[in-house]
């Protein structure tokens, strides 16, 4: 096999017979979709200049003398010469110039041979009749070659409205096309129409990405696969098409889409056996792949533009979004909270146990509305990894106790048992993130279990880890809680009818531990069997005791 | 001392935020002045003798930041800061400028009382210049350079002293991580936190009941420490 150049060339072809031949060729494709040895010869036989057109050319004239004999006998010969023009014209509509030829030379002979006197001789006994058939023979010859030559130019102007349509649609499918997918399968469905053949296609891996549904299940050509990794290797931008040849005899022809960027990958199409054709229509496949190379070259572009503007908007909007829920709607509450709890100390509300009620309630709201924007705030700024945890080493118990500090309101009627180790011990942490998610848990322990019960906290040391662990006599998990928890805006079914809240407490929870590179885990012996809900962080002992 | 007396100045740019603090503060007894920006705030520093500043951060004129170290150019008041902004390292850097104390929004008015208490009780103790610091059963002996718990001494070395000083001279107010490094360890230790946390912990086993629950030597999370008086009527609530 030979991987050469571009340059393939015309050795004296004729070009109109080129463009006819190569309609002809087509149009039998398009006709026998399968592709074996024996269709093969058929159409090199059917072309034009073919065996077939000859067998027939002489067929024709045996059919005519036939015809003409027994005409002779049964009635009175016809006009010979005319007759004969009839399969001459036929012929060279069917086959072309070379079988009208034959036809029109055997017409000549029959002429010579059979009616003219003497019979069954070749000897011209006057001049009139040998300048009879010499004229006969230029007449049949032109007329031959005038029909022949009227068929190809019909069959070429219907070949161009065919590519044109085709062109069309190829070119609307691009420009409609909003994805790479879809411009590659436009272009694999065109190839696949205009060259009737295989096509591959490549990634920018090389590996091969689509194919045409003809190439079945045979095995991609070696020298296809070596031809695509060797423009990988050479690296695709800027280099040209080379030509293959595979072990079936076929060209191929390898092209990466496009020649500006290797992202696209690379191109195999099966441009078939090289025959007169070839250069033509390898000029128009590297068109095409050309055409789609550069609108894929617009789109890739265009995309990359957008996605960087929505990016940025979207960051736009996240920010001012932040900015706008932490100024508009805290400004408000912290004026609301702030005034209940002026109201709470003023001695006309606490002297009046309704009054004093109604402000305890304000108060308690106005808190919650805070937890569940604080919630949303650290949500969105997990979601846009605006996480930044900033580890310190510090005892685990600043921030149990912080975290304690904060749920005290909502453990008040609790009794909550700390259990911390008594030596020290010391994390690289961020103790804000690590009191907000152990808050987090501390809450939905309280949520989630009876007002009276107790909570315990534990910290201990374990292997290389130190874990806390918050103990309920709560709700418990079933098997869907299981599945679910710690999914963002989880609650679970049991408890959304009685409970408060938006579900993003464990989410958050997970998300501040995992910032700390720390694990959480809930585990629960079953419904209303209590849950804990246990904290790991990593311990490096070596350096915590550094002096 | 007489609450009375005492004048507080609140600057912020929004009204129903001083209409509460001002009702608040006079609940708690305190004479109350108003400011919405920067330079009305400046003016009435100087104008009028004010006890403490509340101040807010977001103001339309000049930065909160800026307004701060503006009155502490020629300024020992009190201020107290209100931010919505609740970023541990912008508190470090108020605090470093000479903030007394922050509270975030939203907060608990009866929170912004007791810190307003601590810090104006400590001014007027500065003032005062006790050579003795008594909180609960510890009591620190400036001038004998002695600390006692339950009236027995405890055996410090001179690192856990300094450390203790450091904090027992502004008591209520948070030290930042940075400041005891710098003060107790010198500018070059100023980033090895852990020599404080086991400085800290060593403090705690001697002076509080359980280290693990600490009543006196209280942590700010990702700021500094704090010396507090358990026995004052109103605990100051880490926010």
């Amino acid at each position: 096999m030979s991987i050469e150049r571009s340059a393939l060339p015309l050795e004296g072809v004729d070009d109109r017979a080129r463009l006819g031949s190569d309609v002809r060729w087509l149009t039998l494709a398009s006709l026998k979709r399968d592709f074996d040895i024996g269709r093969i010869w058929m159409r090199k036989a059917m072309a034009p200049g073919g065996v077939i057109g000859v067998i027939m050319a002489l067929v024709f004239v045996v059919a005519t003398d036939a015809f003409l004999l027994l005409m002779r006998y049964i009635h009175e010969l016809p006009p010979v010469a005319l007759t004969f023009l009839i399969p001459i014209v036929v012929a060279a509509i069917i086959w072309g110039t070379l079988s009208a030829a034959v036809t029109a030379i055997g017409g000549a002979a029959s002429l010579t041979f059979f009616f003219y006197s003497p019979f069954y001789t070749n000897s011209a006994d006057s001049r009139s009749r040998v300048l009879g058939v010499v004229v006969f023979l230029i007449v049949s010859l032109v007329l031959g070659y005038l029909a022949a030559r009227t068929r190809r130019d019909a069959a070429r102007a219907l070949k161009r409205e065919n590519e044109i349509r085709d062109l069309y649609t190829f070119s609307q499918r691009i420009s409609s096309a909003h994805s790479p997918s879809g411009i590659f399968e436009a272009m694999q469905q065109h190839l696949g129409t205009l060259v009737g053949r295989k096509v591959l296609l490549f990634d920018s891996l090389g590996t091969l990405e689509a194919k045409s549904e003809r190439l079945g299940d045979e095995d991609i050509p070696e020298a296809v696969t070596a031809a695509v990794s060797k423009m990988q290797v050479a690296g695709t931008v800027g280099s040209k098409h080379i030509v293959v040849d595979d072990d079936r005899g076929s060209a191929w022809l390898v092209r990466p889409v496009s020649t500006n960027t290797a992202d696209f990958g690379v191109i195999a199409v099966d441009l078939g056996r090289r025959s007169e054709v070839f250069d033509d229509l390898r000029a128009r496949v590297v068109a095409l792949i050309g055409d789609a190379g550069q609108s894929l070259e617009r789109l890739g572009l265009a995309r990359t533009i957008s996605e960087a503007r929505t990016r940025a908007e979207t960051e736009q909007f996240r920010e001012a979004l932040i900015g706008s829920v932490s100024h508009e709607l805290r400004t408000p509450l912290s004026s609301i909270l702030g005034a209940s709890t002026v109201l709470a100390l003023a001695p006309e509300v606490t002297g009046n146990p309704r009054l004093k009620k109604l402000a305890a309630l304000i108060h308690q709201e106005s808190e919650r509305l805070n937890v569940e924007i604080q919630n949303i705030l650290d949500a969105s700024r997990i979601s846009s990894n605006g996480l930044q945890a900033k580890l310190e080493w510090a005892e685990p118990s600043d921030f149990v106790n912080a975290a304690l500090q904060r749920c005290r309101n909502r453990l008040a009627s609790r009794t909550v048992e700390v259990t911390l180790p008594e030596e020290l011990v010391l994390l690289r942490i961020d103790s804000v993130l690590m009191e907000r998610a152990l808050g987090q848990i501390l809450d939905n322990a309280a949520k989630y279990s009876p007002p009276e019960s107790a909570i315990a906290v534990r910290g201990q040391s374990e292997g290389g880890q130190f874990a806390i662990s918050v103990t309920d006599q709560g709700a418990g998990l079933d098997a869907d809680d299981r599945v679910l928890l710690g999914q963002k805006f989880f609650r679970g079914n049991r408890h959304s009818q009685v409970t408060s809240g938006l579900g993003l407490g464990f989410w958050i929870a997970s998300a501040f531990v995992a910032a700390n590179n720390g694990t959480v885990e809930a585990t629960s012996e079953g419904v209303n069997k209590g849950m804990t809900v246990t904290i790991r962080l990593p311990l490096s002992m070596k350096e915590s005791h550094k002096d | 001392m007489t609450d009375g007396e005492q004048h507080v100045l609140i600057i912020d740019d929004e009204a129903q935020i001083r209409q509460f603090i001002r009702a608040g503060m006079e609940l708690g007894g305190y004479r109350v002045s108003e400011a919405a920006n920067g330079n009305d705030a400046l003016r009435e520093i100087t104008l009028h003798p004010i006890d403490l500043v509340i101040l807010d951060l977001a103001l339309p004129d000049i930065d909160g930041s800026e307004l701060l170290e503006r009155i502490r150019a020629w300024s020992t008041v009190p201020v107290i800061i209100l931010s919505v902004r609740a970023g541990e390292t912008e508190k470090v850097k108020l605090l470093e400028l000479g903030a007394d104390d922050y509270v975030v929004k939203p907060f608990f008015m009866s929170e912004l009382l007791a810190r307003a208490k601590v810090v104006m009780r400590r001014q007027s103790e500065r003032k005062d210049g006790e050579s003795a610091l008594r909180l609960d059963r510890l009591v620190i002996d400036f001038a004998a350079r002695t600390v006692a718990l339950d009236g027995k001494r405890l055996n410090l070395t001179p690192k856990e002293y300094r450390l203790l000083q450091v904090l027992a001279q502004h008591p209520g107010k948070v030290i930042t991580h940075q400041n005891l490094l710098k003060t107790v360890w010198g500018q070059a230790h100023v980033n090895n936190t852990q020599y404080l946390r086991i400085f800290v912990r060593k403090l705690r086993q001697k002076i509080e009941a359980d280290p693990n629950r600490p009543k006196v030597l209280l942590t700010e999370l990702g700021v500094g420490y704090r010396l507090n008086d358990p026995t004052a009527r109103d605990p100051i609530r880490t926010e």
